[in-house]
């Protein structure tokens, strides 16, 4: 039995807790053994539900992943012909090393150069995820993409354009048709791929998950700077995800008067200036922080909620004690905190090559 | 079809006499309807701006006396039903029931219902706009008028997903900009998980004393004018100087609330099937 031989390196328990079967060929997995098997079974994907995540928000049953769905979603990704130039792809803002954030940019660089209104966000776990954008603008995943590729400063391309692009490729028609059974390649279908290469992207194998999973421990240090988060940041960066998904206003000052937040969309003025709690999820590889990347690094994050929080109409009432604004923290607490952050980094996730541009 | 060369008036007159010969022609020999039985019938959207024929780059005056002229103009109508005289409803199916008339596209105007069962319908309802659980619907049911990479293209958020209901784009000399030009783009559906504006509006149009005769030989068309300065009247005094452009916001329920009034029964015509 071909499959026994590469369970000898994780235990058959873990792998089936990987958030992705992999059946890759043979001689791959064999712990650089020499093996001259070779299985001719392609890498497999399968959407799994890690044991410590809820079940997802998103109805898979409407858009089954299957192999050559992902494939096709990943192809997409990371394909130029998505922007009106050939220039912008979705990985071109997006990079895996930092967790599909944009590394080392407040705000991304679109078609000519154009920059986005606001900073990338890591795109992790995006099956239990409600709305999208800092403003929650969007309520469902496959709808998401039309935005970066109609905006005029990210991809500026149409949709009818992008798909005639597809339908006179060689490439694409094959593909679609080995996704979906025919070389039709429709708006519904190639959102859906998208979707399929989105929804993949799970991050579940943090030293913290397998501290959640009983199956790594925290050091001391660690524990005592979760025991800090627990106390003071999990009223909003709560639960498995580190949000509670809700939007609000956690103090900082208005650079951009332009940028309502939240009231963007619910045109009301008590939404003003709130922003989705972001994930925190290998938050030590997705700087700069905030919704416009104004903060460089975790100590200045830390030092806004101990001394930078700001008064306003709509500051998040968890922020005003009494006359007291923010999060009071000692600088020891605040290294302690960082300690705990650091375990929410997925190096599985981060360095999967199935995740990658082939 | 329009008939751009005759006055208005003119055409009236013509449409008119030659519809009463049809309406009495079909008055005399309409056969009762079968129930098991089904016809076609086509709903005309014919934009007018007051008593004169509507087209791109003419100028008209608004109620604020400000003249203007268009170069876009496109609604979505949806979510249709059909009324007969003994007040049976029938509702088009909703997969089936979404539709945008667009100026610029001529056949779009006349909006085609098949599989109608034989009545004789004196009232038609209908939805400008998209409603609110087709706009949270998934992908794979925003077909035809709904596909954003097809005839809804240019009627679609999508940084606040949601359809743009009504869309009227021009200029007018009256606005005191570089560009004087004026941009209505409405929508707004209620929103997902948080309430917003919503700009859903549904018309009932009553056809007067002749109902539309739908037979498996007779499909009649139902001539509907809307009447595009409406648009700038009713509820509230658009005035263009004041303010050229409304999209999502508070201020964009002020022109749904005009327009939601533009629709006018003019008349119908029981005419014989396969003859449009
Ligand atoms: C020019 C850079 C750029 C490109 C190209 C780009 N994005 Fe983004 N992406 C962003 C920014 C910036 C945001 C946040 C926008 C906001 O909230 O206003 C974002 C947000 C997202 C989100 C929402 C995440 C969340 O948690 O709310 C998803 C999903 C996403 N992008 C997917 C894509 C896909 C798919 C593509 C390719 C079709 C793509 N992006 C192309 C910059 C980019
Ligand atoms: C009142 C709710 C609230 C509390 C309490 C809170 N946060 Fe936040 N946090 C937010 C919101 C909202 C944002 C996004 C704000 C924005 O960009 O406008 C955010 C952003 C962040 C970010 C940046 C994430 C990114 O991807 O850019 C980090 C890091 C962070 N918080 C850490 C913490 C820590 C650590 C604590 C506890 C000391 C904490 N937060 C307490 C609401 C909160």
């Amino acid at each position: 039995m071909k499959f026994i031989r590469p369970f000898r390196c994780m235990t058959a328990q873990k792998i089936l807790r990987l958030s992705f079967i992999i059946i890759i060929p043979f001689a791959l997995l064999s712990c650089g053994e020499t093996d001259t098997a070779i299985n001719q079974e392609p890498e497999k994907i399968e959407f799994i539900i890690p044991s410590n995540f809820p079940a997802p928000v998103y109805n898979i049953s409407r858009n089954p992943i299957t192999t050559d769905g992902f494939i096709l979603g990943r192809t997409l990704f990371y394909d130029g012909i998505l922007s009106r130039d050939g220039t912008i792809s979705c990985g071109t803002c997006h990079q895996q090393s930092a967790a599909f954030a944009h590394a080392a940019h407040d705000l991304s660089h679109g078609i000519d150069d154009q920059l986005t209104l606001r900073n990338t966000p890591a795109l992790h776990n995006l099956a239990w995820q409600k709305e999208f954008f800092w403003d929650g603008g969007v309520g469902d995943l496959d709808l998401f993409a039309i935005n970066p590729i109609q905006a005029h400063n990210e991809m500026d391309e149409t949709l009818p354009n992008v798909l005639n692009k597809l339908r006179q490729s060689a490439k694409y028609p094959p593909l679609f048709k080995k996704a979906f059974g025919s070389d039709s390649i429709t708006l519904e279908r190639f959102l859906k791929a998208l979707s399929q290469f989105q929804l993949m992207c799970i991050s579940s194998n943090s030293k913290f998950d397998k501290y959640q999973r009983g199956e790594a421990s925290l050091t001391a240090e660690e524990m005592q700077g979760k025991t800090l988060f627990d106390n003071k940041c999990t009223s909003c960066h709560k639960g498995t995800f580190f949000t509670d998904l809700s939007y609000r206003n956690n103090g900082l000052t208005i650079r951009n008067k332009a940028d309502s937040g939240r009231a963007k969309i619910t045109l009301n003025s008590d939404h003003l200036y709130q922003f989705k709690v972001p994930s925190l999820r290998n938050i030590t590889e997705t700087a700069p922080y905030m919704h416009d990347g104004r903060f460089s690094s975790l100590e200045k994050v830390l030092d806004h909620y101990d001394k930078g929080v700001k008064d306003s109409p709509t500051l998040d009432p968890l922020l005003r004690q009494g006359t007291i604004l923010g999060i009071p923290l000692t600088a020891e607490e605040k290294r302690l905190i960082i300690v705990f952050l650091a375990t929410l980094k997925d190096d599985t996730f981060l360095r999967n090559r199935l995740l990658s541009q082939q | 079809m329009k008939q751009l060369f005759l006055s208005y008036t003119l055409r009236a007159l013509i449409v008119a006499t030659v519809f009463s010969f049809f309406s009495s022609c079909s008055d005399d020999h309409t056969t009762a309807p079968d129930a098991t039985k089904t016809g076609s019938i086509i709903l005309e959207f014919d934009n007018v701006a007051g008593d004169d024929e509507f087209t791109f780059n003419k100028e008209y005056t608004n109620a604020a006396g400000e003249k203007f002229t268009t170069t876009i103009l496109k609604y979505y109508i949806s979510n249709i039903s059909l009324v007969t005289t003994s007040g049976t409803v029938y509702t088009v199916p909703q997969d089936i029931s979404y539709f945008l008339v667009d100026e610029s596209v001529p056949t779009s105007t006349k909006v085609k219902l098949s599989n109608i069962p034989e009545g004789d319908y004196k009232e038609v309802r209908y939805t400008v706009g998209v409603d609110s659980v087709r706009s949270t619907m998934p992908i794979e049911k925003r077909q035809g008028a709904l596909d954003m990479s097809g005839q809804g293209k240019d009627m679609y958020w999508e940084w606040n997903s949601g359809y743009i209901f009504f869309k009227m784009e021009g200029s007018s000399p009256a606005i005191n900009e570089v560009e004087n030009n004026f941009r209505f783009h409405i929508g707004g559906f209620g929103g997902y998980s948080a309430q917003t504006i919503n700009n859903i509006k549904t018309v009932t149009l009553s056809m007067g004393t002749t109902p539309a005769t739908v037979r498996s030989d007779i499909a009649p068309e139902v001539h509907i004018l809307a009447d595009i300065l409406r648009v700038f009247s009713g509820n509230r005094t658009i005035e263009l100087a004041k303010n050229p452009s409304y999209m999502f916001s508070r201020s964009s329920v002020d022109i749904a609330n005009n327009y939601m009034n533009m629709f006018s029964f003019d008349h119908v015509h029981n005419d014989a099937a396969h003859s449009h």
